[in-house]
């Protein structure tokens, strides 16, 4: 186990080394937001309703709020180091040595983004707390925040597995590059990470239903802004670990295929 | 006692072709003619405990195809190899903890990371206990002299020091099979001397088997007594270094200045002319007659040096590719 351990320092390692990247990229998220938000300004402005989709204006930029975070939060990039593995042979020496792969990834993956956890869980504490003091819609007890923060560790499990799984595509078809930027954007949308789910309708969201998406982005967000609770709650958690143990098993067995075809191209 | 053991050994790998020009890669969007190479093809041979084994070949020949099947990285199409009782390519633990492969031009190490740091992960990789670590890994440095180097990233280290850490990296878990792909390619006279000093000690004095692929003739000759020689995929020599020498060398190659111009047709006689410009000459001669002819030069021309020599390896082993050929 205490390779993982090392393979766990060695992502905070790089994260400290590349932690100019990361700030970049907590204010790049800054500027989907101001754009969201200034759509549903827009769109609350010409509706002569006081909700849409279910939301009203201040739910509505709560949510955007809590989507971007959380799509930060459980964002991967792992399908573009795993695509350059597969393309320039990198794979090789973790197929050599005594070391599982994906159990490595994981590690060096979690490592790396430590210093993302932390800042990104206190915005949103800071967020909700805020919202739930000033709206008081809600209670918010230890026990809300305990469940809030399993919820959230249970969708960064699922979307890297997600991740893990579109990145064998890698093996099939060579330089893919540019088919992860529209995979992650498209399984972005369809988490809710950019407007909730019900602006699909319903027919979309009866599909959504029966995919593992909406269990990443939405239903943490709709945890934290108090839309749903109790028994809700409790369901789609146990739908979103059976999704992370179905994709886990596909995962391993799409992975074992792919092995095999693998051609260790240069040198 | 054979430790490795290869039988029929295949395989192909699929690609597709495309004519010159923007036209062809608009045909190829739709329909592109898939074509199969066999990069390896039907290699059998078995490996003693303890050898040291060149794989010799020209470039795209199979050399590389051969030891990623060897170490597990590739699934072959066809064949079976057998290697400490393992098949590699199920990549078993037990396998992967009694071998290592290094790479000329793929790095194993971390990049960002100082050496040391990725050896300690290997360490912690292969569960080694710190004594076995320690002790070494200090041998292993002392004997590259790369104390120096050892907290630096890897990145801005020279190619030479690099290829050393390699090395280090590949045998802290003390493999009992080695495969080496162009260990020295694109390093400097001494660090290849280096390196080829060091593997003929390690091999001596561990017993380790080693397989290695080199385009460095020297390499070849200073290290292994036995080279497995192929050609487009197919094994076309299994044997002694030194009897490629005899079978394609009986002759001599005799270089020859002259003080005074001398006609091409007063050497014709003597052997076939490789080389002439009227005080230069270079001729091959039979083995059993250049006694003879180096005294007829000697006694009868001008000469103001003499040097007879072998015809090189390299040129022995050209001559075996080009043989295999035409057996085709």
């Amino acid at each position: 186990m205490k390779k993982y351990l090392l393979s766990f320092n060695m992502g905070i390692q790089n994260a400290i080394e590349y932690r100019f990247n990361f700030f970049l990229s907590l204010i790049s998220i800054v500027f989907p937001i101001i754009i969201q938000t200034s759509i549903w300004i827009a769109a609350f402005n010409h509706s002569s309703e006081a909700t849409l989709y279910g939301y009203n204006f201040t739910q509505m930029l709560l949510y955007t709020l809590l989507a971007a975070l959380i799509s930060r939060l459980v964002a991967t990039g792992i399908e573009y180091e795993i695509n350059e593995d597969i393309k320039n042979g990198g794979l090789n020496k973790y197929i050599i040595r005594p070391i599982n792969y994906f159990m490595y990834k994981l590690s060096v993956f979690i490592g790396s983004k430590c210093l993302q956890y932390v800042v990104l869980s206190i915005l949103i504490a800071v967020i909700v707390s805020g919202t739930s003091f000033y709206i008081g819609e809600y209670e918010l007890g230890i026990q809300k925040i305990l469940l809030s923060v399993f919820i959230l560790i249970s969708s960064c499990i699922l979307n890297f597995l997600i991740s893990y799984i579109i990145s064998a595509i890698a093996f099939w078809l060579t330089d893919v590059s540019y088919l992860f930027v529209v995979t992650t954007l498209l399984v972005n949308i369809v988490s809710g990470g950019i407007f909730p789910l019900e602006i699909f309708g319903n027919t979309v969201n009866r599909i959504f239903d029966f995919l593992p998406f909406k269990y990443t982005i939405y239903f943490p967000v709709n945890t934290l802004n108090g839309n749903l609770f109790g028994a809700a709650i409790t369901n789609s958690l146990f739908i979103q670990w059976m999704w992370i143990f179905v994709i886990y098993l596909l995962a391993k067995l799409v992975w074992r295929r792919a092995m095999t075809r693998y051609i260790a191209v240069g040198g | 006692m054979t430790l490795i053991s290869v039988q029929n050994l295949t395989k192909h790998f699929e690609y597709y072709e495309k004519e010159q020009g923007l036209k062809s890669s608009f045909r190829n969007l739709l329909h592109r003619k898939k074509m199969v190479k066999a990069a390896v093809e039907q290699v059998s041979f078995e490996i003693k405990k303890g050898e040291m084994v060149a794989f010799l070949g020209p470039n795209g020949a199979g050399k590389t195809t051969t030891l990623k099947m060897l170490s597990g990285i590739l699934h072959p199409s066809e064949g079976s190899a057998s290697i400490m009782g393992f098949t590699p390519w199920e990549r078993k633990n037990e396998f992967k903890k009694a071998m290592s492969i290094v790479m000329g031009q793929k790095s194993q190490l971390w990049w960002d990371l100082p050496a040391i740091d990725s050896f300690y992960l290997l360490k912690n990789i292969y569960d080694l206990s710190d004594e076995n670590y320690n002790n070494t890994l200090n041998e292993l440095v002392e004997l590259l002299d790369v104390k120096h180097v050892l907290n630096i990233q890897v990145r801005r280290l020279s190619l030479g020091e690099r290829m050393k850490l390699e090395l280090i990296a590949a045998l802290l878990h003390s493999p009992k099979v080695l495969f080496l792909d162009e260990p020295t390619i694109g390093l400097d006279f001494i660090s290849q001397k280096n390196i080829r000093e060091f593997l003929k000690k390690y091999n001596r004095d561990t017993q380790t088997t080693i397989i290695l692929t080199s385009h460095y003739m020297k390499d070849i000759e200073d290290l292994c007594d036995r080279s497995i020689i192929i050609n487009k995929g197919k094994l076309i020599y299994d044997g002694k270094i030194s009897e490629i020498q005899s079978a394609f060398q009986r002759k001599k190659r005799m270089k020859i200045s002259l003080s005074e111009l001398l006609a091409r047709e007063q050497f014709e006689t003597l052997g076939s002319i490789k080389e002439y410009n009227g005080y230069d000459v270079v001729l091959e001669v039979e083995n059993e007659r250049f006694k003879e002819i180096a005294h007829l030069v000697l006694e009868q021309y001008p000469v103001q040096d003499l040097t007879i020599e072998d015809i090189p390896l390299e040129e022995g082993i050209s001559l075996m590719y080009q043989k295999g050929e035409q057996d085709q």
